[in-house]
């Protein structure tokens, strides 16, 4: 496994979400899946079993969410955001033949309606290896905004 | 049609309908600040948010921070003022802490955790002394609970809370008499909207827009259950004092997680199944909203967990229903209402009202009628508030 092969699932992810490429980013995700968005002022010690999350998807409602931001009835994003995100210093934490642990950071630029939103953070990808191809089964969304008032989260970080 | 131009607050108020005025003119929301949120019981928090001696959690009431705090000797739960008593800084600046102490961080003038002043740096130039018994953090005039809701009032005289809550308090017992009790942990969901504060009271006991504006939702669960559900039926109630609520059959759960009513206690605080939903005016055309979903304390790990899930699909900035609340019946409302004829309907099921034993007005779940006694009461407390213009002349 090299560490480029890696990392080119997180910037394909990034594309993916940036062209509104939706029905192919979620031929991303492993069938387990969690996509998931801590709310308050702690994402490092936030636990999902007693709080609250901004988003917890698993991969139903993450395919739920898909065909509802498709659907052309999902207001909050009719029109839909223009994003683009930056992906960098990506770290490989751990990897074997199977799975593997990546942590980057980010900044996402958001524009809609004639207002410039960004979001930053730092992102936690595992990957799993199917059939000779890297999914991701779980994605964490640290926002370093997690605790504040949002406008509007219904496009997908 | 429009008539001359109010002169007084309540003159946006006729029956069944309402002016824009009351989500538009900043000297309206200054009248509110003033005859609502300076003399309202507001909700404060939930017991269980304060569960340890020395807790603290801060909010606001209206424009004015402030801080819910048990004592670490006496277990009493107080609300005060989040401000220094020497210059005027907030005393506490996190959402949540613990601590016997609680300190400025300005020039660490100290208060306990009751808020009496109890130290104060280099007291020597206080040459007559300081009276530190005088200068505790000053408490918000009256803080009562019901059930474990805790809600203060900065007016010393008035309603009680239980006579204020009057008969919404059914509907608080129904979310309290649960096994264990309730608990709300230190974790909101937080969003906020380009619009009026009575926009989102108004929105959780409108039924009407609920197979419109969330048929992306509708969808998702007709898909999943194989059953399009029963979106319309139920009533709508005005509860007096103006709180509204809107009770769902029981067996469409789904859509609220489980309980199977929307309530708005006047003026900014709504239950929405088993969330709690606090809504915090900031500016005439800006509100912060803050959500908690009620865990049940004697439930399982999973059971709990299984709540949070329920309700993030729905809620929050993130969620499939509030964020198109906000972008159609919140944003958009309050950017369509900056012209055209100022007069807005609010007449659905008008004079079609069911006058029930208890004194509720009881009507078909899409009717106005929990808006219609929000605006009563709206009306009643604005009585007289005169729409100066800025040169002083009415």
């Amino acid at each position: 496994v090299t560490a480029d092969e890696l990392v080119g699932v997180v910037h394909r992810e990034a594309e993916l979400l940036d062209e509104w490429r939706l029905a192919e980013w979620l031929q991303l995700w492993a069938d387990e899946a969690i996509y998931w968005i801590p709310a308050g002022p702690d994402p490092g010690s936030h636990d999902p079993m007693r709080d609250v999350s901004i988003a917890y998807d698993d991969r139903r409602r993450l395919e739920e969410r898909v065909a509802r931001l498709e659907s052309g009835a999902a207001h909050a994003q009719d029109p839909r955001s223009r994003v683009l995100h930056l992906i960098t210093n990506v770290r490989v934490l751990s990897s074997t033949d199977a799975t593997a642990e990546l942590r980057s950071n980010f900044a996402l630029f958001e524009s809609r309606l004639g207002r410039d939103r960004t979001y930053a953070g730092v992102l936690d990808h595992t990957l799993v290896r199917s059939n000779g191809t890297w999914l991701i089964s779980r994605k964490k969304v640290s926002l370093i905004q997690s605790a504040n008032f949002h406008a509007n989260l219904a496009f997908i970080i | 049609m429009t008539g001359p131009a109010p002169r007084f607050a309540d003159d946006l108020v006729r029956e069944g309908q309402v002016h824009t005025g009351v989500y538009q003119d900043p000297r309206i929301f200054r009248h509110e600040m003033d005859r609502i949120f300076s003399t309202a019981w507001l909700y404060v928090g939930h017991e269980s948010e304060v569960a340890q001696p020395g807790d603290y959690k801060t909010t606001t009431l209206g424009s004015q921070p402030v801080v819910m705090v048990r004592g670490a000797d006496d277990g009493q739960i107080r609300v005060l003022y989040n401000r220094c008593r020497h210059r005027g800084a907030i005393v506490c600046q996190l959402d949540r802490g613990n601590g016997h102490f609680l300190r400025c961080p300005y020039h660490a003038w100290t208060y306990d955790s009751t808020g009496a002043l109890v130290g104060v740096p280099l007291p020597k130039r206080y040459a007559k002394g300081l009276d530190k018994s005088a200068l505790g953090m000053t408490p918000v005039a009256r803080t009562d609970s019901y059930r474990g809701f805790v809600f203060a009032s900065a007016a010393a005289d008035g309603p009680s809370l239980e006579e204020h809550l009057g008969r919404a308090r059914p509907y608080l017992d129904r979310l309290a008499d649960v096994e264990g009790g309730v608990e709300v942990g230190p974790v909101s969901q937080r969003y906020e909207y380009r619009g009026n504060w009575k926009l989102q009271l108004e929105n959780v006991v409108d039924n009407y827009h609920v197979t419109v504006v969330h048929k992306s939702f509708v969808d998702i669960l007709a898909e999943r259950t194989g059953s399009r559900g029963q979106w319309h039926s139920g009533y709508a109630k005005d509860l007096g004092n103006g709180h509204g609520v809107l009770e769902f059959p029981v067996d469409t759960g789904a859509a609220t997680g489980g309980e199977d009513f929307n309530l708005v206690v006047f003026p900014n605080l709504a239950f929405v199944g088993y969330q709690i939903r606090v809504i915090q005016p900031e500016r005439v055309d800006q509100t912060n909203v803050v959500v908690q979903p009620m865990l049940l304390a004697g439930a399982s790990p999973e059971v709990n967990a299984a709540r949070l899930r329920t309700h993030e699909e729905s809620f929050g900035p993130a969620g499939f229903v509030s964020p198109d609340d906000v972008e159609v019946a919140l944003n958009r409302v309050q950017q369509g209402t900056a012209g055209g004829d100022p007069w807005m309907e609010l007449t659905r099921g008008l004079g079609e009202e069911e006058l029930l034993e208890d004194g509720s007005l009881r009507g078909h779940i899409t009717d106005e009628i929990g808006q219609r006694g929000f605006y009563r009461e709206w009306k009643a407390c604005m009585a007289g508030a005169a729409l100066v213009e800025e040169s002083g002349q009415l």
